[in-house]
């Protein structure tokens, strides 16, 4: 329990540091989210800073960014784009529709009609907020630690929670495949050439490891287009459709194109995604099952098995598999990095909706919301992955589940 | 023990080589042995001498880069050559093997039901599992396990090493074997609880008439518990022989000397007759590149010329049949003190 607790306060600091880190770095750095080519009239501006806190000093942002304003609650109507209002402190400054300013009297609701955001549509309507709340407006929480990342600064409209609930999946839906498919070809071949090692065998699994994670995803991506999409295409073109005559190509159809080479679609739409990134991850879990195996196989337990007359399969089963896991399970951590990296070249190279597209497109059009949304997602990617194998580990690892601490 | 007898084990020109990458390692060169039913038979030796290895190679135990050649005869087979198939039904069922180091012998990821259980039934395919618990209990009792009912569901880090120990015994005693390799069983344990699982040993041991093979450093064990010895050299066999005989009328320098370093060996006239605590002078050979002689020779008292050049072969002494040396050296063990007396 203590142990738990411990963790927990662990990762709230490691989640507050790189925050921190992340919200300093980008604001310190030149440059802002709204000095484009063409910025826009100085009172927009304005507006626009301070609807994001940024008028504000450093340290008063990162605390409304984590616990959101008292005054800037945003409401939201439920039907996300159309209309949203956000409850303004009385005596604030808003600019409307006509470029006129008005003050707000009382606590009251700033609605704004979307879009175009940079028009401040909208009036305030004193005691507007409870009339929203009788009507069933669910009023958005503000603030990260109530789960709320606020608005896309470079695309206004978009909240970046919808930005996450689109990309996130987005983005699992190959990335877990791929580990799947890393794990579940990498791990037997690892025990396989520990098992037969130095013979061909061996060599052979660790050449193919390491051939998928030596060619960056940068050029196995279009290597694997070509070959599945082009090459195979055309193979089973000429098999099934010309020779065979078992399939036919529709009305507009010129290729098969069964191993599509992107954008989303049935399964077979992620075959090589999964491929490209998976072959990435191949090589190191090769390497770490085999360490973790022949290490086993080495030992004085394994020895005692043997001794015991058990046949080879049973040995790699029973008393190689769990300590030999436990290499690979420990890297699992790095993983989630590794597919975030992965995933930028990725989603370009097959046109796949996701969170690394978004990365990219926060990075560089200096989105400082979507930049932090994101690195929060992956942040929590990371930990509850580590958290998960801490887990595994304990009930893999007799020795830490009975003993309480680790040694 | 007759040597009209015919031998459960026997081994003929037994080599151990170990590919490393400074050059091989000749650990074991030519061993010459037969292990008889009902024996308890003791191996001594210095560190290194290739006890251990020697008997691993019988159940195909050794490492990766080990090569081996000659022959383990058990029921008609040479156990070298057969492959892992044939091999298995034998294993841990007819030969079992008591390992040197109980604190890494079992697998820390498995409760030690499992290890005990899975050792039962990959020989009896149709006993039950309930059935295999029972008999693992029994066997645990037998070892003198107070609890054994709770100690199955348990994982080898719970354990203390004496247990550990006693556990490994358990195991190797499962299938009731033939023989029973006990390669140090008690080196890791203090004296009383060595006294203990010696006595459980050899309990078990005329129980059911099986061979034991005793590897230990401990020469007054075997005194109490063998009934031949086997002294080790440099992978080679130095002298073989009922125990009261070599012990009292040892007949290779080696033996002599072993005896001399050995306080404990109470009936040895060697310890006997010098208080002070001896050991031998220089170290064992480098088994990368043995000397082309007696192994022994650098370190003898009694060497000459011839000894320097060939080595001996192991042969009976005369007059006896149950009793083999290497030594060019004749003479009793009363001459042979003399002269490592007179070195000193
Ligand atoms: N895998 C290996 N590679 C290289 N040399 C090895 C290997 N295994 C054992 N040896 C060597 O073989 C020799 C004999 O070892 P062995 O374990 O039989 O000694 P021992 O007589 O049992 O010693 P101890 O009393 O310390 O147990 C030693 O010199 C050892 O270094
Ligand atoms: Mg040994």
């Amino acid at each position: 329990m203590s142990y738990a607790l411990q963790r927990f306060g662990q990762m709230l600091v490691i989640v507050i540091i790189a925050l921190l880190a992340v919200f300093s770095t980008q604001r310190l750095a030149p440059g802002g989210p709204f000095d484009g080519e063409r910025p826009p009239p100085p009172k927009i501006l304005e507006n626009l800073r301070a609807y994001y806190d940024m008028d504000l000093s450093m340290p008063a942002q990162f605390y409304t960014y984590l616990f959101g304003m008292a005054g800037r609650e945003i409401g939201d109507n439920g039907k996300p784009g159309k209309a949203h209002w956000f409850v303004v402190p009385s005596n604030a400054e808003i600019t409307t529709l006509g470029g006129t300013n008005d003050r707000s009297t009382a606590e009251g609701v700033f609605v704004r009609q979307f879009c175009p955001w940079d028009q401040w549509l909208g009036q305030v309507i004193p005691g507007a907020r409870e009339q929203l709340r009788e009507q069933g407006t669910v009023f958005r929480k503000c603030g990260v630690v109530r789960g709320d990342f606020g608005l896309s600064m470079a695309r206004r409209s978009i909240y970046v929670n919808d930005y996450v609930r689109d990309g996130l999946p987005a983005t699992l839906k190959y990335a877990i495949p791929s580990l799947l498919f890393a794990l579940l070809l990498g791990v037997p071949m690892g025990f396989y050439a520990a098992y037969r090692q130095n013979k061909p065998a061996d060599f052979f699994m660790i050449t193919i490891g390491m051939f998928g994670t030596v060619v960056p995803n940068l050029v196995m991506a279009p290597l694997l287009i070509f070959l599945f999409a082009v090459q195979l295409d055309s193979v089973f073109h000429w098999l099934f459709v010309e020779t065979l005559e078992w399939v036919e190509l529709g009305r507009r159809q010129r290729t098969l194109n069964w191993i599509p080479s992107g954008k989303t679609g049935g399964v077979m739409h992620y075959v090589l995604p999964t491929l490209v990134l998976g072959t990435g991850l191949l090589g190191r879990i090769v390497r770490l099952s085999r360490a973790g195996a022949l290490e086993a196989l080495r030992s004085n337990y394994v020895r005692t098995a043997r001794a015991k007359g058990l046949p080879a399969h049973v040995i790699l089963l029973r008393h190689v598999f769990k300590p030999a896991i436990l290499p690979v399970l420990t890297y699992m951590g790095p993983v989630t990095a590794f597919i975030l990296t992965g995933s930028l070249v990725i989603e370009r190279a097959f046109s796949l909706p996701g969170l690394g597209r978004q990365f990219i497109a926060a990075a560089t059009d200096r989105d400082y919301t979507l930049l932090m949304g994101t690195t929060v997602i992956l942040l929590l990617a990371i930990i509850l992955l580590n958290f998960i194998v801490d887990l595994l580990y304990t009930w893999l690892d007799p020795r830490i589940r009975r003993g309480g601490g680790r040694s | 023990m007759s040597t009209s007898q015919t031998p459960v084990l026997s081994i003929k020109d037994l080599f151990i080589e170990f590919e490393t990458p400074d050059g091989a390692v000749k650990a074991v060169n030519g061993i010459n042995l037969d292990l008889f039913k009902g024996e308890v038979l003791g191996i001594v030796g210095e560190s290194g001498s290739g006890k251990s290895q020697s008997w691993m190679a019988t159940l195909g135990l050794l490492a990766e880069n080990a090569t081996t050649s000659g022959e383990v005869t058990f029921d008609g087979e040479n156990l070298l050559t057969l492959p892992p198939k044939a091999l298995n039904p034998i294993r841990g069922n007819r030969i079992a093997m008591v390992f040197q180091d109980p604190m890494t012998s079992l697998n820390p990821y498995l409760t030690i039901e499992t290890q005990m259980v899975e050792a039962l039934r990959i020989h009896n395919k149709r006993m039950s599992k309930p059935d295999a618990r029972k008999r693992c209990v029994e066997m645990l009792d037998r070892v003198a396990i107070p609890a054994a009912d709770k100690r199955l569901k348990q994982f080898p880090h719970e354990l203390s090493g004496g247990m550990r120990q006693r556990v490994m015994i358990a195991l190797a005693l499962l299938n009731d074997p033939e023989v029973l390799i006990a390669d140090e069983p008690t080196t890791a344990l203090d004296v009383t609880i060595q006294a203990e699982i010696l006595d459980i040993l050899l309990d078990l041991q005329r129980e059911r008439g099986m061979a034991v093979v005793f590897i230990t450093h401990d020469l007054g064990v075997v005194a109490e518990i063998c009934s031949r010895v086997c002294v080790m050299y440099a992978g080679r066999l130095a002298e073989i022989g009922p125990v009261q005989d070599v012990f009292t009328d040892a007949r290779h320098p080696y033996t002599l000397s072993l005896l001399k370093a050995t306080p404990r060996a109470a009936q040895s006239q060697a310890a006997q007759s010098d208080d002070a605590l001896y050991a031998i002078p220089g170290a064992p050979p480098n088994m990368r590149m043995p000397p082309p002689g007696c192994p022994f020779e650098p370190r003898c008292a009694c060497a000459d010329a011839h000894c320097r050049e060939q080595v001996p072969a192991l042969e009976p002494l005369q007059g006896s049949e149950t009793r083999l040396k290497a030594c060019f050296r004749e003479g009793s063990s009363a001459a042979l003190l003399e002269a490592l007396v007179h070195e000193r």
